[in-house]
């Protein structure tokens, strides 16, 4: 009598398995682009354009298109700009270094009262630190005294 | 249709079914769906009533990311529990599989089984026929109604469960064993 153990095909697997352990070894650059492949989605659906459409002004085949918007592009900054140019949204923030910003102020022994300006604002650079400086301690070097 | 283990293993309990003209088998499609933002954001924005009905209260977004962190929480605890080699165990599916509805008792064989997905409050289904021990999984869906007849792709999916059904009995399967209950 047949039983089930029949009917399962040999040497044979579901793909579930390999892929999902794809996405996991791929998941820092999959959750990006899966993101970026949603606004592009609601982008095109604001806009009222088709895939086609886009892939056409972006010079590209509808393929590549639809390969971006499933979310299974590791897309190139490259295009990523081309996409925000085409699509008038920005699609990923990088962010500027870390370090607090601080007003140039120039010190009294530099050209005192002079004010740095950048496109007519106030210049600001990134803040730097030094250790205390106190020039009386310079008073204290002596080279080490003969024996 | 092809009957395919979901796991290379031996004595593994957990089936698929690949339909014919499929390019891939019923259950790496639902993940590859249930991952896929440009499948979901169409599936929301097509049902987004009721995502405001009865049930649920989410925006598309919301809707879209909860839905795939379900999926990767449901993928993740399978890819652990086979690498912990704690996939044949009986009681584990016992508690992740219900019966389909309450009056299932009617079928003697192949009893038709629901799971849900790993977050509280988951529209995540993934249906499966029951013979003896083991579970063959014919699909699933997000089901965001109270019944699978109330949306084509629910309803779909009760059409696949009974086309296995039928496929099983046409084969002469009516439990694992083959044995008839006479």
């Amino acid at each position: 009598m047949k039983t089930f153990s029949d009917l399962v095909s040999k040497n044979s697997v579901s793909g579930f398995e390999a892929a999902a352990r794809e996405s996991k070894a791929n998941k820092a650059w999959l959750d990006t682009s899966f993101k970026i492949a949603l606004l592009i989605l609601a982008r095109l659906k604001a806009l009222g354009w088709k895939q086609t459409q886009l892939a056409s002004a972006m010079n590209v085949s509808p393929q590549y298109i639809s390969k971006i918007v499933r979310g299974k592009e590791n897309l190139t900054i490259e295009t990523i700009a081309a996409l925000e140019q085409v699509l008038n949204i920005k699609l990923i923030q990088v962010e500027s270094f870390a370090l607090p910003k601080i007003l140039v102020t120039p010190s009294s022994n530099w050209f005192p009262g002079m004010e740095v300006k950048v496109n007519g604002e106030n210049a600001t650079y990134p803040a730097t630190t030094r250790k205390s400086y106190k020039p009386e301690e310079d008073n204290k070097l002596s080279l080490p005294s003969a024996a | 249709m092809r009957f395919i283990p979901i796991f290379e293993q031996p004595n593994g309990k957990l089936f698929t079914v690949h339909y014919d003209n499929e390019e891939q088998d019923a259950f790496q499609q639902l993940f590859e769906n249930w991952e896929d933002p440009e499948y979901l954001f169409d599936f929301f924005t097509k049902y987004e009533e009721d995502l405001n009905g009865d049930f649920y209260q989410n925006t598309i977004e919301e809707a879209i990311h909860h839905t795939r962190e379900d999926a990767e929480l449901l993928k993740e605890a399978l890819l652990q529990r086979k690498d912990e080699g704690k996939l044949i165990d009986q009681n584990d599916f016992e508690a992740l599989f219900k019966p389909l509805s309450t009056n299932e008792y009617t079928f003697k064989f192949h009893k038709r089984h629901k799971a849900y997905g790993p977050m509280s409050n988951s529209w995540l289904r993934i249906y499966a026929i029951k013979i003896e021990d083991n579970f063959i999984i014919t699909g699933g869906a997000i089901k965001l109604t109270k019944t699978m007849q109330e949306r084509p792709h629910t309803q779909e999916q009760l059409s696949k469960l009974n086309r296995v059904i039928n496929e099983l009995q046409a084969q002469g399967i009516f439990d694992a064993d083959g044995l008839t209950d006479n």
